[in-house]
């Protein structure tokens, strides 16, 4: 009964299997890629450092697992994108970077081309911007300019998606501290 | 001096069918209706026949759909001819116009409309003809009428009102073809609200499938479960970013319990290197301030404890515990008198943080 083209809801199972495989790749890379020297700050900041690429790449794996479906991967998928090419931007390496500018400007542009309902009609809303609404739509990446409908079910399928991945990583956690 | 009182004279009920048949079939050709013209509400003495045809025109619809209903509904309701002609009385000028307008065409030859003549011969040459067919009582009713103002917007609100009217007193009718959409009972015809309807609808759909995923959504109303939602959602959030702090492997967990300790505001340590010693003086700055607080009340003791993320538990059960489980995911006690009794692996202070962070994080969400 849904008006648009959705797929049907994903197996919490394959999703989990799905995303567990590309969160140990990433570890991986984060374990054999650590490029900062080790002793440039106090531990604490690097421990942040970490844990936050760790989070990073959480849900950079998890959106990738649902891929440019729904709204809020495509959202966490730019985001990261953004933020590592504003980084490369800041550093003080001047070299490539119009390169790299355009090659995610494309990404970025064609990550927006796809076809969203938009339904700004105040009449046929009246649920848009109450204030609960609005905090909900802080919280889900993405979900900032949707229509009442799609931001249920985009928020549907964000939770689903979380509550999986919450679990993947707790049960990794426990093998990690028994062994 | 009501109409309705004179049709309970009428003749019976099949030559009010064949009446009715005649009226609508009269009802396409042109017929002169002096009376009924846009706007010329009060002269009814200047009729032009073909000024009021085209008027008629767009009326005959109306009154051909409302009359075939009314045929149907006779014919099928087995009604009685008063109340057919009751209801088609109600708007009373209009209906008494069309009567006695269609008694005039059975009776009258077409010419004698179709010429420009004076007004009152093509009223007269109407009621003559009407009196053809009915009782002289009634044609005083029907000279009487058509006097009243017909302009056409009343004309129109009239035929709404009738065909509405009609269309509840005919209701096992099949539908014709109306010029309203007939609605259900209590709810708007209007397309915006239905529209608003629909959506409503969907959106509540939508909250419902959102209810099964959202754990202890046994909230009827809507805000409340908006609230859980949020709440679930930043709950999550949060997990992963708990979870995430302590997937670490190697000496950077070791640092991860004071800080993670700390969380609640007590005091960072300020120099320190991932290392044991720290993590000691971390722990004793805390069991210090338990202790003092102990000292005075318990109560206190035990918030700022939740508010660290710890809990209380008396030594035996906490040794049963670390012996029990084969992995270090039991919860650690933070005991004054910890000498030699606790654990002191940093995986497992983690963990005991991590899940009474999230513990705590569930209990103190609204």
């Amino acid at each position: 009964m849904s008006p648009s083209q959705q797929p049907s809801s994903p197996n919490p199972t394959h999703l989990k299997i799905r995303f567990a495989r590309r969160f140990l790749r990433a570890l991986n890379n984060l374990n054999i890629t650590k490029t900062s020297p080790d002793d440039d700050d106090d531990g604490e900041n690097r421990v942040y450092r970490r844990s936050r690429r760790v989070k990073i790449a959480a849900y950079t794996a998890m959106a990738s697992v649902v891929g440019s479906r729904r709204a809020w991967s495509r959202a966490v998928l730019w985001k990261v994108r953004n933020r590592s090419r504003n980084r490369s931007l800041l550093s003080v390496r001047p070299r490539r970077k119009r390169v790299d500018c355009k090659i995610t400007n494309n990404d970025h542009d064609h990550a927006k081309v796809f076809v969203r309902r938009r339904n700004p009609n105040p009449k046929r809303d009246p649920f848009r911007d109450s204030g609960q609404v609005l905090k909900l739509r802080k919280l889900v990446p993405g979900a900032e300019t949707m229509d009442s409908w799609c931001l249920m079910d985009e928020t549907a399928d964000y939770i689903k998606c979380l509550a999986a991945q919450v679990e993947v990583m707790k049960t990794l956690v426990d093998l990690y501290t028994t062994t | 001096m009501s109409l309705q009182d004179d049709t309970n004279s009428f003749d019976p009920t099949v030559t009010h069918d064949d009446f009715l048949d005649q009226m609508l079939s009269g009802l396409q050709t042109t017929v002169s209706w002096p009376d009924i013209s846009a706007g010329n509400g009060g002269q009814n003495k200047s009729p032009l026949p073909w000024d009021v045809v085209d008027h008629f025109d767009d009326q005959s619809a109306f009154l051909s759909s409302k009359l075939r209903q009314h045929q149907i509904s006779a014919a099928a309701g087995g009604r009685t001819p008063p109340s057919a002609v009751k209801s088609l009385q109600l708007p009373r000028g209009l209906a008494s116009a069309a009567e006695s307008a269609l008694f005039g065409n059975d009776n009258i030859d077409d010419s004698s409309f179709k010429s420009p003549i004076g007004d009152n011969n093509s009223i007269q040459n109407l009621f003559h003809g009407f009196t053809g067919s009915l009782t002289s009582n009634q044609t005083q009713q029907f000279r009487n009428l058509p006097a009243q103002n017909l302009g056409s917007p009343a004309v129109m609100n009239q035929v709404q009102a009738s065909s509405v009217a009609a269309g509840g007193g005919g209701g096992g009718a099949p539908s014709q073809p109306r010029q309203r959409v007939r609605a259900r009972r209590g709810q708007a015809t209007d397309p915006h609200s239905i529209a608003e309807r629909l959506r409503r609808e969907r959106i509540a759909e939508r909250m419902k499938a959102l209810q099964e995923l959202v754990p202890n959504a046994n909230k009827t109303d809507k805000a409340s479960m908006l609230d859980e939602i949020i709440d679930y959602v930043k709950f999550l959030q949060l997990q992963v970013k708990v979870l995430s702090m302590s997937r670490l492997g190697g000496a950077a967990a070791g640092a991860i319990a004071p800080i993670v300790a700390e969380g609640g505001g007590v005091g960072r340590s300020s120099n320190g290197t991932a290392s044991s010693s720290n993590n000691d003086a971390a722990m004793t700055v805390t069991e210090n301030q338990v202790v003092k607080l102990m000292e005075e009340d318990m109560g206190s003791a035990m918030q700022y404890l939740q508010g660290k993320g710890l809990c209380l538990m008396p030594i035996s059960l906490a040794t049963a515990i670390s012996t029990a489980t084969c992995h270090p995911s039991a919860s650690r006690s933070n005991l004054p008198s910890l000498a030699g009794g606790g654990p002191s692996s940093p995986n497992m202070s983690v963990l005991t943080v991590q899940s009474a962070n999230g513990v705590s994080s569930v209990k103190d969400s609204p």
